[in-house]
């Protein structure tokens, strides 16, 4: 009888740690995440690149195609709260290049610049089209759906674990830890199946810049300018990491009334400033207790 | 000089929901999501009604008593009831990791 040891991977891909734990070859995975990345990345030449300089691309790749089909989807799905089209605030917010290579916030001219919705850009097989003006970034649902890619090419248990964004499928019972910003760990215990888990957050890549505010990645469509929440991050727990990271986003920019729509029986974490423990409860945040779950604290 | 028509993305536009389907499944939002761009799928159909009662009457004020009688009711199992907790199907939280099992991940903003 034979024993297949997990295997572990790492490598450093979408601007993260990339860990995949499996009982099948990592690799395939793991050149999968290079791949797409490649293909929707804004920070080097790349299909997307060309769309927004262009603001057109004949026979866009069908990976392409796919990745915006689907932040299209989420823009729809959540009133253009998520959407693509925060590319010109997120570069007014100081990212033109990525954190990694000296992203700094603005000292000056803190305009806050409007974001068009969603619905301008045109997608067909053969063409995508962008509006005056409209460029896309699909940084905030490219990671999940490339991890949910690269996730559906392992067999077998596995976790794949991009800084954060995890997908896994686990036979038995196992436990996520959670870091928080200025508190110990917290712990999700997740039964046996498969699961997407995603923390969403701005404590972190943010610095203090013009207007004496905070400026980081998480853009608020409806004011044009980095996001204030009330909460430091959030973690989103469900059957699919795309709809996990989604739900952290929607929790994050504060709407309880579409969260309440949308997040159906998914476990949601809040963290604040402060470092308290919030759950939500179906309906909106609450105050978590130990070992309690969504629905039972207080 | 070419004039491009610029079409846009529409979710009732049929064209749409073919680029849609050709692009395939695996997108968009499962769980609890309302799938917005999911074509609606006709479940009008109506499953046949069974009748599980034997020798059931039902009485109508005005009228003979009706009997309805089925031949061979389908058999009724009834499960064991569990002899241990059922498995928790819901992930939940531990604000502390006391005499618990290792992480097999961290979530965390990056």
């Amino acid at each position: 009888m034979t024993t297949t040891l997990p295997q572990v991977l790492r490598s450093r891909r979408l601007g993260t740690d990339v860990t995949i734990t499996s009982a099948s070859d990592p690799r395939r995975a793991d050149l999968e995440i290079g791949r797409l990345e490649a293909i929707l990345t804004r920070f080097q030449d790349s299909p997307l690149r060309r769309l927004n300089d262009a603001g057109h691309l004949e026979n866009p790749p069908f990976e392409l195609q796919r990745a915006l089909l689907h932040a299209m989807r989420v823009a729809a799905d959540t009133d253009g709260l998520v959407t693509p089209t925060v590319l010109p605030a997120l570069e007014a917010a100081g990212y033109r290049v990525s954190f990694e290579k000296g992203w700094r916030p603005p000292t000056v001219n803190a305009k806050p610049t409007p974001v068009a919705t969603w619905q301008g850009v045109s997608l067909t097989l053969t063409e995508i089209s962008l509006p005056d003006g409209m460029r896309l970034d699909l940084g905030g649902t490219a990671k999940s759906w490339i991890v949910e890619q690269a996730a559906s090419l392992l067999e077998g248990e596995f976790v794949l674990d991009a800084g954060g964004d995890i997908a896994l499928r686990q036979s038995q019972d196992s436990t996520v830890s959670i870091s928080t910003p200025n508190g110990p760990d917290l712990y999700l215990d997740l039964p046996a199946g498969e699961w997407g888990v995603a923390t969403s957050g701005t404590h972190r890549r943010r610095a203090p810049g013009a207007a004496g505010r905070n400026w980081h990645h998480l853009i608020d469509p409806r004011t044009g300018l980095p996001l204030r929440s009330r909460f430091a991050q959030v973690t989103a727990a469900t059957a699919r990491v795309t709809d996990a990271e989604v739900l952290a986003k929607v929790a994050l920019l504060g709407d309880g009334v579409l969260l309440a729509r949308l997040a159906g029986d998914a476990v949601m974490i809040g963290v604040d400033e402060a470092g308290l423990v919030f759950t939500w409860n179906g309906q909106k945040f609450v105050p978590a207790r130990e070992a309690s779950s969504e629905g039972d604290a207080a | 000089m070419t004039t491009k028509s610029r079409r846009k993305f529409d979710a009732n536009d049929a064209t749409t929901f073919l680029l849609v389907a050709a692009l395939g499944g695996g997108l968009g939002l499962g769980g609890g999501m309302v799938s917005r761009l999911s074509p609606k799928i006709a479940t009008a159909q109506t499953s046949p009604v069974s009748v599980s009662a034997t020798n059931a009457s039902v009485k109508a004020a005005s009228a003979p008593a009706v009997k309805l009688h089925v031949a061979n009711p389908a058999p009724v199992s009834v499960a064991a009831a569990p002899v241990t907790q059922p498995a928790p199907s819901a992930p939940r939280l531990r604000i502390t990791n006391v005499n618990a099992q290792a992480p097999i991940a961290r979530s965390r903003v990056s």
